[in-house]
């Protein structure tokens, strides 16, 4: 019984932990508890590490290509989190949401998002994020390297219309293109 | 691919997870492409199909590398047997899952049978829709 004890421990605590940290985004927190000489921020190169080593190639050797889901589904739980933090302030305007988003994830350094196209109609939103924090500074890869983006753009939509969607990444800095494309398809 | 071909391709493979849910014990089928979205399910009840999508990709990627490292070489089949239950995932083609959960009173040996016969089928499906999306 006690692994499974300490399993629902550590969860909760990552949940309380994430929440405190949403808050401190949306409160444009800029100084942080028992960081008083290193400041707040952190370079470019330790988040990539992150997302491309931990969250990317160890993920990948441990699960395979089950990581695709993964990293998709974690994405996507950051983007519920953040655009549920934000909804109460959109009033139900997708404009004003992808203001308020922008305005988030410019200010985090995850990159510009730029809408390009929306049918609710057809169920289709297309968009782009320039300076993707991910893969900026990266190239000559064979694929698009950003799920975890694609996850989180899906996890945006998916909370302002309510319903599943699947995000795509269409283009990537990483295989040449100048931007990221996240088509999203409303299911 | 035209409208028509899609929508016989849904219906060909619902009625495959139909036939599957009819099984004893069954309680859900579903479809779950490379990237851990469900694209098709049969459900007796509630289910977050996002959280079961990935879990199940996760699932049988964490056992494909697993035979890796002991050598086992490619994985047909992953079963989890559960207090309440079992789940079994099994490969089809062009990275899609067969994903399967079952309650108490299900017979392990009775699904593992008809789902070896299921998977060229929807196999068959899967792959010739792949190719002609090219």
């Amino acid at each position: 019984m006690k692994p499974n004890k300490e399993r629902e421990y550590m969860a909760s605590d990552y949940d309380a932990a994430g929440g405190l940290l949403v808050q401190s985004i949306l409160a444009g927190d800029t100084k942080v508890d028992n960081r008083e000489r290193l400041g707040a921020k952190v370079p470019i190169q330790l988040f990539q590490a992150m997302r491309l080593v931990a969250l990317g190639s160890a993920m990948e050797d441990m699960i395979g290509d089950g990581s695709r889901a993964l990293v998709y589904q974690a994405g996507q739980r950051l983007g519920n989190v953040l655009g549920g933090a934000v909804m109460p302030q959109a009033e139900g305007d997708l404009d004003k949401y992808v203001g308020l988003i922008q305005g988030v994830t410019q200010e985090l350094g995850i990159g510009f998002v730029v809408i390009d196209k929306v049918d609710l109609d057809a169920g289709e939103i297309n968009m782009h994020l320039d300076e993707c924090v991910s893969c900026a500074g990266i190239t000559g890869m064979s694929a698009p390297i950003c799920n975890f983006e694609a996850g989180m753009v899906g996890g945006l939509i998916k909370t302002f219309v309510g319903r599943s969607v699947k995000a795509v990444e269409t283009r990537c800095h990483a295989i040449g293109d100048k931007t990221c494309g996240v088509d999203v398809k409303i299911l | 691919m035209a409208a028509t071909t899609v929508a016989k391709r849904t219906q060909s493979i619902d009625r495959i997870l139909s036939e599957l849910m009819s099984l004893r014990g069954v309680t859900s089928a579903a479809l779950v492409d490379a990237d851990g979205f469900v694209t098709h399910i049969r459900k007796d009840f509630e289910i977050d199909s996002d959280a079961l999508g990935a879990a199940v990709q996760i699932m049988f990627g964490a056992a494909t590398r697993s035979a890796q490292h002991v050598q086992q070489e490619s994985t047909n089949m992953v079963v989890s047997e559960n207090r309440e239950g079992l789940m079994m995932v099994a490969p089809l083609a062009a990275g899609f899952t067969l994903a399967l959960v079952a309650d108490k009173n299900a017979m392990l040996g009775s699904i593992r049978f008809e789902v070896k016969e299921t998977l060229p089928v929807l196999s068959r499906i899967l792959g010739e829709s792949a190719s002609a999306r090219g």
